[in-house]
């Protein structure tokens, strides 16, 4: 059973472990594509959440195995759903505001992209200090960097399926991280697929709609995924990784004739 | 080669250094387009890592780098910049923490294998504890949610005393840069860290990882607590981190 149904029992189902925990739980929300209403029966993932818990519950050793193990039974629980399954993510508040991972997880600081499933809603709480903000912009230019690796698919004769799946994942690494970070560079702090529209208005024509093609690459099902469409995409993503950081280095030195 | 821990060890000879020189200045030579200069390092916890400095009228990366690709030993990974973006190299690189101390072993400890020798115009930054701070918030969610919980669902614990084993080093390697060490190798991190006064508590959590983790090899039954054990130290060692890199 994978259709809606069996994805809002699971989320029920989540819901009441979370209340089970008692007043230790602060809040619970759900992001991803269930969070937006755009769930893929058989698709989706669950669970695409965040606990946010006291500080304590973290703090000492005991409350903290009791924790574990009780996340370890829900984990089982929704395993066992069928459903595309992978963990949820869980927080101390202070942690949630402080240390929020802005690369990772894009959707939780975006209205519109998470439900509160439980408890306070403490989403225009989250966030991370002003310098991990400042350090994830100027991480960009190590990724552009680092996507270079890419080529690496490129010169390997037979790709087998795991080579395939793994070209996969680092071009969904790329849509998903260098857009975004490309956008925060041009002060536009936005999720990651709106973030392959304002890249258009900055790219050469052709660019946006190459990007998106990417998009829907790394989103399809890793079984579908033919070696021809992954070798295109790796193609098309080191030619865009040099595109994006060409316009962002013309930019920077456009502003700055300016400002001087 | 041998395999120190879960990080690639894979080092060219000097006799593989040579052919590079060769094979490189053949290929260069049937270039139209002008390469400044080749530089091979290796890095501990990363690899082998060859940089080809191009001239900044260069237009076609992809293919440059692809051309290279071609000739270069499988393992050596290549990275192609022009002149004009060295100084990119500079900024800190908190998600890729293995490669954090690249400038240093590119300029310090490195070979000239193409062209003019251009490392004195690498320059050298000194490690923010913003990095760490980064590095922190980037890897929490990696550790609690998929080698956590990803590993324990399954029952995966020698695999999550694996990954934590990797993500504990790395984050320990990146506290050291923030000290200045940036000359560092798997089996010497933790005597580097030794040195520091600073560091005391984070390197008493480090033995006691590392013996748990040697347990688990002869305690397969105790699995869990194990592995258990292994969170929460790793939990404490994030909470120190996170006051070191304040």
């Amino acid at each position: 059973m994978n259709d809606a149904s069996a994805y809002r029992q699971s989320i029920e189902d989540f819901m009441r472990f979370c209340e089970a925990l008692g007043d230790g739980v602060l809040s619970v929300l759900l992001f991803g594509s269930l969070a937006k209403g755009e769930g893929r029966p058989g698709r989706s993932d669950i669970m695409d959440a965040i606990i946010v818990l006291k500080d304590d519950l973290l703090a000492n050793e005991e409350d903290y195995y009791r924790l574990v193990l009780s996340f370890i039974s829900c984990c089982r629980l929704l395993k066992n759903t069928q459903l595309p399954f992978h963990p949820f993510h869980y927080y101390g508040k202070e942690e949630a505001m402080r240390l929020y991972p802005i690369r990772m997880i894009p959707q939780w600081a975006f209205a519109g992209q998470t439900q509160k499933l439980l408890g306070d809603d403490l989403r225009d709480l989250i966030g991370a200090e002003a310098r991990i903000y400042a350090a994830n912009n100027m991480a960009y230019y190590a990724e552009r960097v680092y996507t270079q690796e890419l080529v690496s698919f490129l010169l390997t004769p037979d790709l087998d399926r795991k080579r395939i799946i793994s070209a996969q994942k680092c071009i969904k690494r790329f849509v998903r991280f260098i857009p975004r970070m490309a956008c925060s560079l041009l002060g536009h702090e936005v999720p990651e697929q709106a973030a392959l529209d304002v890249l258009e208005e900055y790219l050469p024509h052709g660019a946006g709609e190459t990007l998106r093609d990417l998009y829907k690459l790394a989103r399809e099902r890793k079984e579908a995924v033919l070696v021809d469409a992954v070798l295109t995409g790796v193609k098309h993503c080191l030619e865009l990784n040099e595109e994006i950081h060409d316009m962002l280095v013309a930019k920077a030195s456009v502003d700055k004739g300016a400002s001087d | 080669m041998k395999q120190i821990g879960p990080f690639d060890s894979f080092r060219l000879s000097a006799s593989g250094l040579e052919r590079l020189r060769i094979t490189l200045g053949r290929l260069f030579s049937r270039f139209e387009r002008s390469i400044v200069s080749a530089i091979y390092t290796h890095l501990p916890f990363k690899g082998s890592i060859l940089l080809v400095v191009a001239s900044s009228e260069e237009t076609a990366l992809p293919s440059l780098l692809y051309d290279i690709g071609q000739v270069v030993p499988r393992g050596v990974k290549v990275i192609v910049l022009r002149i004009t973006e060295l100084s990119e190299l500079s900024f800190q690189n908190p998600y890729h923490p293995e490669c954090a101390s690249l400038t240093w072993w590119l300029r310090l400890e490195s070979t000239v294998v193409y062209g003019v020798d251009i490392r004195s115009a690498i320059h050298l930054e000194a490690a923010d504890p913003s990095l760490l701070a980064c590095q922190i918030s980037n890897v929490l969610p990696r550790i609690r949610k998929d080698i956590a919980l990803g590993q324990l669902v399954d029952g995966k614990y020698a695999r999550l005393i694996k990954l934590l084993d990797r993500e504990r080093m790395l984050l320990a390697l990146t506290a050291l840069l923030l000290d200045g060490s940036w000359r560092i190798f798997p089996e010497t991190l933790l005597l580097e860290m030794e040195k520091r006064e600073r560091l005391t508590r984070v390197v008493e959590n480090m033995r006691e990882f590392t013996a748990l983790s040697k347990s688990l090899e002869f305690e397969p039954h105790n699995g869990l607590p194990l592995a258990l054990r292994g969170l929460w130290l790793t939990e404490v060692l994030v909470r120190n981190l996170r006051v070191y890199a304040a």
